[in-house]
């Protein structure tokens, strides 16, 4: 070691310590300063700190589901491999574009390009902030068809880890894998070698093993890997919604590796003072154009952060393409919560029978399709905030744009049913579903209108309305109309409400029963 | 309260030197220490700090440094207390006591430089940045950075020789 290298040990071991009188100054203006912002915080809700923290958490949980609800309703239209659209500049919606365009050239060229992002997730003091994250992570079937699983990326409070993401795309072949580790056990793998779809899938022992299938004679390799592969994978709709879900905030951020960034929000404003705000920062990077980063803040943290390590060329990927090499530790029962893969996030346009076989809480359905709608399609969605239960989505498209959108599940009717006491009983169907209507109406239209747009293909209408239903069966259906609904009709719709298993019974309009 | 606690006891010191290595004094490096700590305090019920937390700190010290403190800034004074973060030879007292007046000394050394190649050593050791983002900071040349740093260093190893030999 040099004379010079060794000054520079030297000087980077030197540090100051403040004078404790510092340290006490420090402590006390940090300490009012805490204090001030817990109480500026708590004097805008209301009423007593314990009702206020219960009702913050339900925000929370709601805020949560209902961007889950966003998302994967969002990832619905990479079905089938999107094109890409030309758009003008200088906007948010053009920046993700852009963004988004440029991930394309990664996936070109000679040899195996290998891509490596991490999956940051943070420490967060909330403990259910700290249980529900996920992120939706996409899959190929041997059929060919993408399917969106969702990786659920629990924590215990104030605990921080970070998941391995590596790809290896051969541009020549379309060969993929893609393999996601945490301590460098596997916990996520898909691949394709040019003959089979492989995945990793749980024995009866609970342990991963590499499974095979030939794929279909209709499969075709996608044409657009970055929507299979990359970083944006699954959100893609957010470059269709040129509304004001997406802001560009102003300035430019510096990235941890200095490089300087455009911040691009994406998500919905708070339904008002107080209220939890759940949405993502995309950071884009201005020498490249590509998403460094993207973080998902809920509830003022952030949960969760993306980051792109990098990507370079390589003769072969580290594992084989049909995930031979990858390390198979023996099942064992972990005490702390562990990522996981559940598989199907979204299944799209699935029959009244699905619906009723799937959901462990009694759906409602309306008994006949409002008159002025034409046709009527139901998504079957994870329950983000408590999983495995499901989420049914039943969209009834109207020519005039009036679309009717009705949302059941299990975190809407714990989570949104205390909210329906706020509100006011404005009906009460002869069948007992009573409505109510409150100051979040139509905010949570909005809410599911937005997340609807994968079916209605249209922004939500300024005239939107949307009503809190209360069934018999003590569960909280949320329903929105894209447009203004006379009382006449509002009552009509309500009335038609029935127990879809019922109107799978034989109600009017049934269905044929599904086969055994 | 207690996260705050726990994020100030880890990087005050970082903070404070690279604030005291820009300024050339310790006093105003002490207030810098309270604006970047306080405003982090007054964020904290309202977001989560940032995943490169020790990054941010560092980067709000020199910004506060280069906005408000730089104007008032005084010619290096009295001497600093500066230590070594970790002492191998703890359990040596002769070694130690003579590790701390050589530290002193190095320290007192870096804030006799001239402001152009104290920056560069304070971003480049203190700040953690490279030469690259050190070139964007400073707003100067890479190449001219680099020489900076070596000329710096030489001098400051001359400084050291000269007081082996007094």
């Amino acid at each position: 070691m040099s004379d010079l290298e060794r000054l520079e040990q030297e000087l980077q071991a030197l540090r100051l310590t403040p004078s404790k009188s510092t340290d006490a100054r420090i402590v006390t203006s940090a300490s009012r300063a805490l204090a001030q912002a817990a109480e500026s915080g708590v004097t805008s809700l209301s009423p007593g700190k314990a009702e206020m923290r219960l009702h913050l958490r339900r925000r929370v949980l709601v805020a949560a589901a209902i961007a889950a609800f966003l998302l994967v309703l969002v990832s619905l239209v990479v079905q089938p491999w999107p094109t890409k659209k030309v758009v003008e500049r200088m906007s948010a919606f053009s920046l993700l574009s852009q963004a988004w365009a440029a991930e394309g050239p990664l996936f070109t060229g000679g040899g195996v390009v290998s891509i490596e992002r991490e999956i940051i997730v943070t420490a967060v003091s909330d403990p259910d902030l700290a249980r529900m994250r996920w992120l939706p992570i996409m899959a190929m079937e041997a059929s060919g068809t993408p399917r969106v699983h969702q990786l659920t990326l629990p924590a215990k409070p104030d605990e921080q880890y970070t998941v391995r993401d590596q790809t290896w795309y051969e541009p020549a072949t379309g060969r993929f894998v893609r393999l996601l580790t945490t301590q460098e056990k596997p916990i996520f793998a898909n691949s394709y070698d040019g003959r089979s779809v492989y995945s990793l899938e749980s024995d009866p022992s609970g342990a991963l093993r590499p499974v095979g299938r030939p794929v279909a004679e209709t499969f075709r390799a996608p044409t657009s890997p970055a929507e299979l592969l990359g970083m944006s994978a699954g959100l893609s709709d957010l470059l269709k919604r040129k509304d004001e879900g997406l802001v560009l905030l102003p300035g430019e951020v510096i990235l941890s590796d200095g490089s300087r960034a455009r911040v691009v929000k994406a998500g919905f404003p708070p339904a008002g003072p107080g209220e939890s705000d759940s949405y993502w920062l995309f950071r884009i990077r201005v020498k490249d154009d590509l998403v460094a980063e993207m973080e998902w803040m809920a509830a003022g943290e952030s949960v969760l952060v993306v980051r792109r390590v990098g990507t370079k060329k390589v003769e072969v990927p580290k594992v084989g393409w049909d995930l031979a090499g990858v390390e198979l530790p023996a099942p064992k029962v972990e005490k702390r919560p562990t990522p996981a893969v559940t598989p199907d996030m979204v299944v799209s346009n699935v029959s009244v029978a699905r619906m009723v076989e799937k959901a462990d809480f009694e759906t409602y359905i309306l008994a006949a399709n409002p008159s002025w709608t034409s046709r009527r399609e139901i998504t079957d969605i994870l329950d983000i905030v408590s999983p495995p239960h499901r989420m049914f989505a039943i969209t009834y498209l109207a020519d005039d744009g009036r679309h009717v959108v009705l949302v059941q599940s299990p975190s809407y009717n714990t989570g949104l049913g205390p909210f329906s006491k706020q509100g006011n009983l404005v009906y009460t169907s002869p069948t007992g579903v009573k409505v109510w209507s409150g100051p979040r109406d139509k905010w949570l239209a909005g809410i599911l209108l937005q997340s609807a747009r994968a079916v209605i293909k249209v922004s939500p209408a300024e005239d939107r309305t949307g009503y809190l239903l209360e069934t018999p069966a003590g569960t909280f259906p949320a329903l929105a109309i894209n447009g203004q609904v006379t009382e006449a009709e509002l009552h009509s719709l309500v009335d038609s409400l029935i127990p879809a298993r019922e109107y799978q019974e034989g109600g009017p309009g049934a269905e044929p029963a599904p086969k055994p | 309260m207690g996260a705050f606690l726990r994020i100030y006891e880890r990087y005050k010191s970082d903070v404070l030197t690279l604030a005291a290595a820009l300024l050339g004094h310790r006093d105003g490096a002490e207030d810098v220490l309270h604006d970047v700590f306080v405003s982090l305090a007054e964020g904290l019920p309202r977001r989560q700090p940032p995943v490169n937390l020790k990054g941010y700190l560092l980067t709000s010290a020199a910004n506060r440094v280069r906005d408000t403190y730089r104007r008032a800034r005084r010619e290096p004074g009295a001497l600093d207390e500066a230590v070594p973060v970790a002492d191998p030879k703890a359990d040596d007292p002769a070694a130690l006591v003579a590790e701390g007046e050589r530290a002193r000394h190095l320290w007192n050394s870096v804030l006799s430089l001239p402001e152009e190649q104290r920056d560069v050593v304070a971003f480049k050791i203190y700040g953690g940045l490279t030469f690259k983002e050190v070139a964007e900071r400073t707003r100067a040349p890479m190449n001219t950075v680099q020489s900076r740093y070596r000329y710096a260093l030489e001098k400051l190893r001359q400084m050291l020789q000269q007081e082996n030999v007094q």
